[in-house]
């Protein structure tokens, strides 16, 4: 989990992983634009060979839930 | 499955041009409401600096003419007649006639000439060289000339910062042409219909007519403009279809054409943007140095135009020294996708210009006159 917040936070502009928790909800926040959202996408796939959709990304809420439906598509 | 291994005929010359006018995204990072530090993400990841804008009036066709009159006044005249006119455009002067037609009119070529236009996106040279080379093989075709050309900068809503900074004009005319002992060329083309919505242009043809309906502008909560009538895309569907379904495709064209990557030297795919083929590289495990991604920056994304527009700018030289075998990949709107395995020879022909040309006349031909020297 550790892990997954340091690379979420290398999909923002300007975040460090402290700035995130497990239960941040990612659509809200300020630096959810499309080009966070595009290097989540790649980050994910380079760092655990997962490739999220567009639908995964809506589906989930906060960051625990999305590293939790990654695990299980690894 | 449409796999076919053809040996009729080979790429013998090609032409690019786009428009003179540049815009540069820093100009834009007011206007556009982006901070320093986003444009610098646009410029590292997206690899988006500059691309080419047609101005008000001018058309796809203009592009088009442009091109293949710089293909064709390089020819000499005794191989300027053509059978075969393929034009790739998603963006066409009129709903019919089609802009091959124009095309073949403003060029005043023979009636003994085959023309119809392609209506596909970013796969859509690797469609028009299938068609090209098959139609070649079939019979009756000696000489194709095969355009690619798209305005979509006037597609887009211009404050549509998930689109405008993206997409750029440009044209390209490629002349293909029965040879004798030709090499092989390989294609493979794909479909996915299901994707239809994930990059579409909504209104104004005959499902949702002209209206005001279809002018009706909303803002989404990033505080993008769009009327429905424009260019949608929704981005990260094209992206994980962008990133999977390319370099699957190029590995089974390569095991159907029973050739390993290694022996390829270079691999062309469709400028989407730099993320894109930068992952696309890494999955097919290609040194980077394989893969041109020069046509991002100075041109963005220009559709079915990219791939020939990185062959006559990143590889120019390379061809002028050629030959080169290539990997040609190109993924769009559809979803419609799909690689060629051609062998290059070394071209005369592999010029770029700017529209309009300039007044003296020198500095827009710049690859014309490399060509000729050669």
């Amino acid at each position: 989990m550790e892990d997954f917040l340091q690379r979420f936070a290398e999909a923002t502009p300007n975040m460090n992983a402290e700035d995130l928790s497990p239960e941040t909800v990612y659509r809200e926040l300020p630096v959810w634009d499309s080009l966070t959202y595009l290097s989540l996408l790649a980050i994910v796939e380079e760092t655990y060979g997962v490739v999220l959709t567009a639908f995964d990304l809506r589906k989930h809420q906060t960051i625990r839930a999305l590293y939790e439906y990654i695990q299980t598509k690894r | 499955m449409p796999q076919a291994r053809l040996k009729s005929a080979q790429v013998r010359g090609l032409h690019a041009v786009a428009p003179r006018e540049v815009r540069r995204l820093a100009d834009e990072a007011d206007m556009r409401g982006f901070s320093s530090e986003h444009l610098k993400r646009l410029h590292s990841t997206a690899g988006l600096m500059e691309r080419r804008v047609v101005a008000a009036g001018t058309t796809a066709l203009d592009l088009g003419e442009a091109a293949t009159r710089g293909l064709l006044d390089a020819l000499p005249v005794t191989d300027r007649d053509i059978d075969l006119l393929i034009f790739v455009t998603q963006t066409p002067d009129y709903f019919q006639p089609c802009n091959a037609a124009m095309l073949h009119g403003r060029l005043g070529l023979a009636n003994t000439c085959a023309a119809f236009d392609v209506n596909l996106g970013c796969s859509g040279y690797i469609y028009g060289l299938w068609l090209a080379h098959s139609l070649i093989a079939a019979g009756g075709v000696r000489r194709a000339v095969l355009v690619a050309s798209d305005t979509l900068s006037r597609c887009v809503h211009p404050q549509d910062n998930t689109v405008a900074p993206l997409f750029g004009d440009a044209a390209a005319a490629t002349l293909i042409e029965a040879v004798s002992d030709p090499p092989f060329s390989s294609f493979s083309l794909y479909t996915d219909g299901r994707g239809a919505d994930s990059i579409i242009q909504p209104g104004g043809a005959f499902r949702n007519p002209a209206s005001e309906e279809m002018e009706r502008e909303t803002i989404d909560a990033e505080g993008n403009r769009r009327r429905t009538r424009d260019l949608h895309m929704d981005g990260g569907e094209v992206f994980t279809f962008s990133i999977t379904k390319p370099p699957e495709c190029i590995r089974a064209l390569l095991a159907f054409s029973d050739i390993s990557l290694d022996s390829v030297d270079v691999v062309v795919l469709h400028q989407a943007n730099r993320y894109i083929l930068h992952n696309i590289a890494k999955r097919l495990k290609l040194q980077p140095e394989k893969v041109p991604d020069g046509t991002i920056k100075r041109f963005g994304n220009t559709s079915s135009t990219s791939i020939p527009l990185t062959l006559t700018t990143d590889l120019q030289s390379r061809l002028h020294a050629g030959p080169l075998l290539a990997v040609l990949c190109g993924f769009g709107s559809g979803l419609s996708w799909g690689a060629a395995l051609v062998r290059i020879p070394r071209l005369v022909i592999c010029g770029f210009s700017e529209y309009p040309e300039s007044n003296d006349g020198a500095s827009g031909r710049r690859g014309d006159k490399e060509s000729a020297e050669l």
